[in-house]
């Protein structure tokens, strides 16, 4: 039972984990002759730069790092939600996988795996806006922009 | 007021007006994966079937207070359990 529970959780994180980067690196570098290049491209993503800007994105407390890009415009709650997930899903994702000693119920389990699907429905309706290209962009830049 | 799980138990038990019956709260403090100090809420749901909005709308109500009562930004994840899931 806890060994389904935690490949769930993991499962879910990874879920959008991979969605994110795969919409990120797919704007980066457009066409089917560029498949390699943009798995090159995705193992530049890191979990933690990752976890930071989300948590960013989460709180609507964007560094001025990228900030400007938003227009002083409101987040989309959306992206917001997005943001909140995987900062809740990856700390799961960790405890699922590295902590024996945490025990996951059922219903937390769906609880999180319901987060992981309402982002990816949140997402869809966000995606296309410049707020989602600045979030992708922190994801994988943040960590290398300079004040 | 300072971080601790008793405390933020404490502060949560005041909460009124909830999105759905929480039979109750279990609290946890320390350092998450990223070594920054956090808070893990567990909230125990009465009813069987909760949908997303309303878990959400709680989740937002139990963070928000445990960053009031602690004035800090401290991350709070917020889990929910069953009623009979409880230990």
């Amino acid at each position: 039972m806890q060994a389904s529970l935690r490949r769930a959780i993991s499962a879910s994180y990874y879920a959008l984990f991979h969605l994110l980067v795969d919409e990120a690196t797919k704007r980066m570098l457009r066409g089917s002759d560029r498949v390699a290049l943009r798995r090159c491209l995705a193992r530049a993503f890191g979990h933690a730069a990752m976890r930071q800007v989300a948590q960013q994105f989460s709180d609507c407390n964007v560094s001025p790092k990228l900030s400007p890009a938003l227009g002083g415009q409101a987040l989309q709650p959306e992206l917001v939600r997005v943001a909140g997930a995987l900062v809740e899903l990856q700390e799961a994702r960790h405890q699922a996988d590295y902590d024996p000693g945490h025990r996951f119920t059922r219903r937390e389990a769906l609880d999180l795996i319901g987060q992981a699907e309402q982002a990816f429905s949140d997402w869809s309706s966000v995606r296309r806006s410049v707020q989602a290209d600045t979030f992708l962009t922190g994801l994988l830049a943040f960590g290398n922009m300079r004040g | 007021m300072k971080i601790t799980a008793a405390n933020i138990e404490s502060a949560l038990g005041t909460l009124r007006n909830l999105p759905t019956p929480v039979s109750g709260w279990e609290v946890e403090t320390g350092v998450d994966s990223t070594d920054a100090p956090a808070v893990w809420v567990w909230g125990y749901l009465t009813d069987e079937e909760v949908d997303f909005e309303t878990r959400s709308r709680l989740r937002d109500m139990v963070r928000d207070l445990v960053r009031r009562e602690t004035e800090s930004a401290i991350w709070v994840y917020v889990r929910f359990r069953g009623a009979s899931e409880a230990a």
